[in-house]
């Protein structure tokens, strides 16, 4: 069962993917990475590993989509996840073909997830960046209100200054979907989002 | 002009005639409708896996095939112990998987392949173990470009499992300049590009398949698992029809049975171009069911349940006409 992790680039996807691991009992992360070349590479991390050497401080870092076998346990039930850490999608049509091949490598295995994380950073509602959410954050919002339990917005980065503001504004166009607001570095809302996937696995 | 599918959606993005917003926008439309919906149900409620062994279990029951039955077992122990050499920190040789079926029709390869796919699925080496089913007419294509895009869409909705193709030589029928060419490169292109995802199985009768393969020596390397499917045994092939018998809820007569075992043990008549061939046995057993039912309806003394399920060998006689 997948579980992909999308959104624009430098939400903290990545970061969030290692923590979210981590915090499920993972200690080790086996990542099968597929180069741009189409070839596929198994790595194992360590997790510090993991966050220094995939996890940025400039977007774009995650150039592939690169996938994580999770084996979750929920409560007293086993599952094994495989989580989807996708490359940052950009507003507008990106000039290289191989960008291009990524976001449909990644919106394919949207149509096809069984979980999805739609991750917003809710500190750059409004502004001007990469990562701010924008018309592609929105039209995701609305094909996620049609995946109904499958679909969850993780408002990430809410340890920054604006974020509360910024979340009052994405609830606000969040209506009937659900909305998880969190800190990948801080793990804040880590258990909201378990028990959120709990239920939509039950 | 719009898109008419999701895939298409996704081609045209890529082809950079879409932004991403807008793709998401149409795929929304299309996902809007049921069946989407539908298949994600559907994976979630396959939480709990199939295990190898029970897919093993399920492959052991298929009656006869035993040398197959070796080779997926060696496959599982290979693909197993490398994952624990992998968790012991030991390097994992990379290994494709690709497999090459020959056999008369009805000698298993379908139902086999099928299996092989779920068993996939259940080491987690593909992430869905479906089986796509493919002949010529769904690679091949009337124009020029018309091929390579009917061979992805298939590939497409193969990934994550595997794309069975039948008679596979028949792509190569029309020598250099058919459309069939085509077909093969791109299947070895989506070979390489998805080769964590995707198992091809090409299969057909063994002459032709030797022949295919000693034309495309580019696909003998790729295709490192060659399995031979053995024409049945006559009893076997009366073992096949009393569990299909059994399944619809019917049962072989003593002297149906010792009539299906001459029946499939001559070579010289009727039988003899049908031989070893398990899908002329359920041809077989279906007319019998017709004919046993004409038999009955015909009769005026009242009808048990004896009768009602009892096959009697000349249910049987004339065969499949
Ligand atoms: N303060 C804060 N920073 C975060 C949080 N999550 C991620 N970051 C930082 O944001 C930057 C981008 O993180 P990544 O995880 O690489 O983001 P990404 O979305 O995977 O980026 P791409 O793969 O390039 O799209 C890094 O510098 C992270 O340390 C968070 O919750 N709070
Ligand atoms: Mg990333």
């Amino acid at each position: 069962m997948d579980l992909l992790i999308l959104g624009k680039p430098n939400v903290g996807k990545t970061l969030l993917m290692i923590n979210l691991a981590a915090y499920l009992g993972l200690r080790e992360i086996q990542l099968d990475v597929e180069d741009a070349d189409g070839r596929s590479r198994s790595l194992r991390l360590g997790l510090e590993r993991a966050r220094r050497e995939l996890v940025s401080m400039r977007a774009p870092k995650t150039l592939t989509v690169q996938s994580v076998g999770l084996e979750a346990s929920l409560g007293r039930q086993k599952v094994r996840l495989v989580a989807v850490d996708t490359p940052g999608i950009g507003e507008g049509i990106p000039d290289e073909n191989h960008v291009r091949h990524q976001m449909a490598l990644t919106l394919e295995r949207l149509m096809s997830a069984a979980l999805v994380f739609h991750v917003v950073d809710a500190s750059t509602v409004g502004m001007r960046r990469v990562e701010a959410p924008g018309p592609f954050d929105w039209a995701l919002m609305e094909l996620g209100r049609n995946m109904a339990a499958a679909y969850l917005l993780v408002a990430n980065k809410m340890d920054k200054p604006g974020s509360q503001e910024g979340m009052r504004h994405l609830k606000e166009r969040a209506r009937g979907i659900t909305i998880i607001g969190v800190s990948a570095v801080t793990r804040r809302g880590f258990r909201d989002v378990k028990s959120w996937m709990m239920r939509t696995l039950a | 002009m719009t898109p008419g599918s999701p895939d298409e959606v996704l081609q045209w993005m890529e082809a950079g005639r879409l932004p991403p917003d807008a793709a998401v926008q149409m795929l929304a439309r299309f996902q809007s409708s049921a069946a989407l919906r539908e298949d994600t149900k559907r994976d979630r409620a396959e939480t709990v896996p199939e295990s190898p062994d029970e897919v093993l279990q399920d492959l052991d029951r298929l009656v006869g095939l035993g040398e197959i039955k070796r080779v997926v077992r060696d496959v599982r122990a290979f693909v197993e112990i490398q994952r624990v050499r992998e968790e012991h920190g030991l390097s994992r040789t990379q290994q494709s998987f690709h497999m090459i079926f020959t056999g008369a029709p009805g000698t298993g390869k379908t139902t086999v392949a099928r299996v092989v796919g779920r068993m996939f699925r259940s080491l987690g080496v593909l992430s869905k173990g479906h089986m796509v089913e493919a002949e010529r007419a769904d690679l091949v294509g009337e124009y020029i470009g018309h091929t390579a895009q009917k061979t992805r869409e298939l590939i497409k909705r193969a990934l994550g499992g595997v794309l069975f193709v039948d008679e596979a030589y028949s792509l190569a029928r029309g020598g250099e300049k058919d459309f069939g060419k085509e077909a093969i490169d791109t299947l070895v292109a989506a070979m390489e590009n998805y080769r964590d995802d995707l198992l091809v199985i090409l299969a057909g009768y063994p002459d032709e398949m030797s022949a295919f393969l000693a034309t495309n020596p580019g696909l003998m390397s790729r295709f490192p698992l060659r399995l031979q499917f053995r024409d049945y045994s006559a009893q076997e092939l009366v073992t096949i029809c009393r569990r299909m018998v059994r399944e619809r809820d019917y049962a072989l007569s003593l002297e149906a049975e010792s009539g299906l075992l001459m029946l499939f043990s001559d070579h010289q008549g009727y039988w003899h171009k049908n031989a070893g061939n398990a899908r002329m046995v359920r041809n077989l057993l279906e007319h019998a069911i017709r004919r046993q039912a004409v038999r009955l309806v015909n009769r005026r003394t009242p009808l048990t349940r004896h009768d009602l399920m009892t096959l009697t060998w000349s249910d049987f006689e004339g065969g499949a006409g």
